[in-house]
């Protein structure tokens, strides 16, 4: 199958970057390139350092809208932020683990590989001594080596361009869903009621449980409007419908009960498993409605969206081919 | 040239007393934006379809960017700033939507707790437990193009 | 957009600012739903804008029970006429305000903006000229002159109304000697709320104890420049048993309707869906 899109790496980097400052209190600045416009990275990169280095949520702060201070990224899109920045902070906690760890070592007078990350406190497995976290940094600080607990790191997933013949590799990992929708369609008016929609879907590793169904329920809505209401209607280049009057999302009121099984797999290329989850609800729904809608109606439309007026036009359209 | 008048009106906004003089045609959501400086209430379409400019009147929510603001004369405003205060960090509307994770960009956020409050005490008034349908049908006026609406729907029956 | 605003706070007063300004270039305001917005897109220099919004007079906002009928004030808004018991009877009345805009919007609009603005698209006018409904108008010289709604409108947004005359109530005659009534109001749109009606059709029958059609009063609205009473389809339907009505007799009385119906084509939908989809409805309301 070859994707419309090229199915091929675009850009000349999809990576991202991220720097780590803990200061002498042992809290934690995430300096992102990832950028938060509600989908909840900041939560989820938030989660994944509070988890690798032992501390409470409330230590860490996420900083990722100032380009003049943030490194590198792409911006949001292609359900990429959990996943890439996700392995971005991953790198550069790793290493910032690395310098607490050997100065902790030294401190605990013990080996690095013994040591874990737990509690706001970096502890010897072997003789139960700790150290809290922020003394530490102190340590490294105020102390020789007198060094700032900064660190920098920069990940760049696999993909590749396109070859000669048109095949490449866009994303470093990839999401599987399958959608089940149940649809009324009112014979008299034309228009469709969108009454369930089943989502089964291969998430990865489910990080913040809150946040997959909120993407999920909004992805299925997006989709539903994609589907059912919403155009852009272009004259002579103009668009005809530039404001929220004539341009339709869903409301409350036109939306369904959205039925949500996550499939939990581990990603291996993915932070702790997890993978981009974002699009996948939105992008099978319009087909599978349009599949149900064909499926009481016996014809297929064959365009978005699928107003009252195209479905009446069908009906009309297929009483008059059999009465003929 | 037209002269423009202004006009003295006096009113209670988020618990405090207020007066002003305002131009004639000014619009209740630039009072409350611009002249009053309160952020929170949010332009999203300027034309009554998104919601996102809802405050209370008189407890009713309405929406700013279609309200004169000179007819607040002698009439109590609240806006998404005179929720919580005091020693509640939320109302319990605001707390509720942050529990039921009901929040992604939160463009629409503001309006929608307002209008969820309009109705959430029109519901205790008449001692009312609302159903599903009848929670949808007092979103209408609000658009959301993240949440799908579900969580925002959850955090409104929770309520009752 | 710039104007500026007389607010009266008596009837008194509004009739003297009226009168002083028969000159000038004036709108009335009062919920401000319909004018804010055409305001925004075109304002005439040194309009001046009669505010309406806090008028102290119950004739001009109250809904009160009369012996023959209901009587709406002119300003009392959307949300305040749901709420009215004698009016929860009159499903075709509170459907088509329920499917009006949004509960903001409710709050703020009122029963004289929807019939005063002339929209062929006033969901509320709509099934007020299907309840036959009369428009009280007062003028300068505080007489009052009463019209039907159905002659209310002279095409889209305009009306009968005199530059030095006002709306002040609208009139719903008799509702209650029906034994049962086939009441309701449909909406064709997009979606299922915020819409402005594709095409609409409100319809009020009074029915006997035997279901016999005893008043029928339908109207029809989006479809020409302003809203129809299809006056030729309630004839038809009278005397009929709507519990037998024949398939060739709901056909004929969704012709007849459609007869006023003369549709444009627009971004929203075209000319044929509307009359198609209103023709449809027509025949689904024997449904019931
Ligand atoms: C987002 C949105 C959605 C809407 N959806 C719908 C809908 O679904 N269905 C629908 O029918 N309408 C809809 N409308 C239109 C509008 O809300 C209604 O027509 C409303 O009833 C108008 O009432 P108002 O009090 O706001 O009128 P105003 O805007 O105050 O006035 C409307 C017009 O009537 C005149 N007028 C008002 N009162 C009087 C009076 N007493 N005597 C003489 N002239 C008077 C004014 O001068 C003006 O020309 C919608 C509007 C918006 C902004
Ligand atoms: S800004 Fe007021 S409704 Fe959109
Ligand atoms: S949370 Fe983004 S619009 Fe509602």
């Amino acid at each position: 199958m070859l994707h419309v899109g090229g199915g091929a790496k675009i850009y000349p980097s999809d990576g991202c970057g991220t720097t780590l400052k803990m200061d002498p209190y042992g809290f934690l600045t995430i300096l992102t390139g990832s950028s938060e416009i509600g989908q909840g990275s900041e939560t989820v990169l938030a989660m994944m350092a509070a988890e690798e280095l032992g501390i409470g949520l409330e230590k860490i702060k996420v900083i990722n809208s100032d380009t003049n201070i943030k490194p590198w990224d792409v911006g949001v899109h292609a359900s990429r932020t959990s996943f890439v920045a996700g392995n971005s902070l991953l790198g550069a906690v790793k290493i910032l683990k690395q310098k607490l760890a050997s100065r902790a070592a030294e401190l605990l007078n013990t080996n690095e590989k013994f040591l874990q990350f737990q509690n706001g406190e970096i502890k010897s497995k072997k003789t139960g001594d700790s150290f809290k976290i922020d003394k530490v940094v102190r340590a490294l600080h105020f102390k020789p080596p007198n060094e700032l607990c900064e660190v920098s790191y920069f990940y760049e997933p696999s993909s590749k361009f396109q070859d000669k013949e048109y095949k490449g590799n866009v994303s470093g990992c990839y999401a599987f869903a399958a959608q089940a929708v149940e649809v009324e369609v009112d014979t008299f008016t034309g228009k469709v009621d969108v009454l369930n929609v089943f989502v089964g879907q291969d998430v990865g590793k489910v990080l913040n449980p809150m946040g997959i169904e909120g993407q999920i329920d909004g992805g299925v809505v997006m989709g539903i409007g994609y589907a059912l209401s919403e155009e852009m209607i272009y004259e002579n280049g103009y668009l005809l419908n530039p404001t929220f009057h004539d341009y339709k999302l869903q409301t409350a009121r036109d939306i369904p009960e959205i039925h949500f099984y996550p499939i939990e797999t581990n990603e291996e290329s993915g932070p702790f498993g997890a993978k981009g989850m974002a699009e996948a609800p939105l992008v099978p729904t319009p087909v599978a409605i349009a599949n149900a809608v064909s499926n009481i109606l016996g014809v297929e439309i064959n365009s978005l969206p699928i107003t009252p007026e195209k479905v009446l036009r069908a009906i009309y359209n297929k009483s008059k081919n059999e009465t003929a | 040239m037209t002269k423009y008048q202004n006009n003295k009106i006096s009113y209670s906004l988020n618990g405090r007393k207020m007066e002003q003089e305002i131009p004639s045609s000014m619009l209740l959501i630039d009072l409350i934006r611009d002249e009053l400086k309160l952020k929170g209430t949010k332009p999203g379409c300027l034309e009554g379809e998104c919601g996102a400019c809802t405050v209370l009147v008189d407890g009713l929510a309405i929406n700013s960017c279609l309200f004169l603001a000179i007819n607040i004369h002698g009439k109590t405003i609240t806006t998404i700033e005179g929720l919580s205060g005091g020693e509640k960090v939320f109302d319990d509307v605001q707390q509720s939507m942050v529990n039921h994770g009901a929040v992604q960009c939160g463009f629409c956020t503001s309006g929608v707790v307002m209008a969820i409050k309009s109705f959430q005490e029109q519901c205790k008034r008449n001692n009312h437990k609302p159903d599903r349908n009848e929670i949808k049908k007092s979103l209408e006026g609000n658009i959301c193009r993240c949440t799908g609406y579900v969580k925002i729907i959850d955090a409104v029956e929770a309520l009752f | 957009m710039d104007f500026n605003t007389i607010t009266p706070q008596s009837t008194a007063d509004l009739l003297n600012v009226i009168q002083a300004n028969q000159e000038n270039n004036f709108r009335f305001g009062a919920g401000y739903t319909d004018l804010i917005p055409e305001l925004q897109i075109q304002n005439e220099k040194g309009l001046i804008v009669i505010n309406l919004a806090q008028l102290k007079d119950h004739d001009f906002t109250e809904i009160k029970a009369e012996k023959s009928g209901i009587r709406i004030g002119a300003l009392a808004t959307m949300t305040d006429t749901l709420s009215e018991e004698n009016l929860r009877k009159i499903p075709v009345m509170i459907e088509a305000i329920e499917s009006l805009a949004s509960v903001q919007i409710r709050s703020m609009a009122t029963v004289g903006g929807n019939i005063c603005t002339a929209s062929p698209a006033g969901d509320v006018s709509c099934a007020l000229v299907a309840l036959n409904a009369e428009c009280e108008i007062l003028n300068v010289e505080h007489k009052t002159r009463t019209i039907s709604i159905k002659d209310f409108f002279t095409g889209v947004k305009t009306t009968v109304l005199k530059k030095d005359e006002i709306l002040r109530s609208v009139f719903i005659p008799n509702l209650e000697c029906a034994n049962r009534t086939l009441s309701g109001f449909i909406k064709i749109g997009n979606r299922n709320s915020m819409e402005i009606a594709l095409a609409s059709l409100a319809y009020h029958l009074m029915l006997d104890e035997n279901g016999i059609v005893t008043n029928a009063g339908v109207a029809i609205g989006s479809v020409a420049k302003s809203i129809m009473f299809t006056e030729t389809a309630c004839e038809f339907i009278m005397g009929k048993n709507i519990g037998i009505l024949s398939e060739a007799d709901k056909e004929r009385f969704a012709d007849l309707v459609m007869e006023y119906a003369s549709p444009i084509s627009d971004i929203r939908a075209s000319a044929w869906y509307r009359s198609q989809a209103l023709w449809n409805m027509c025949k689904s309301i024997f449904l019931e």
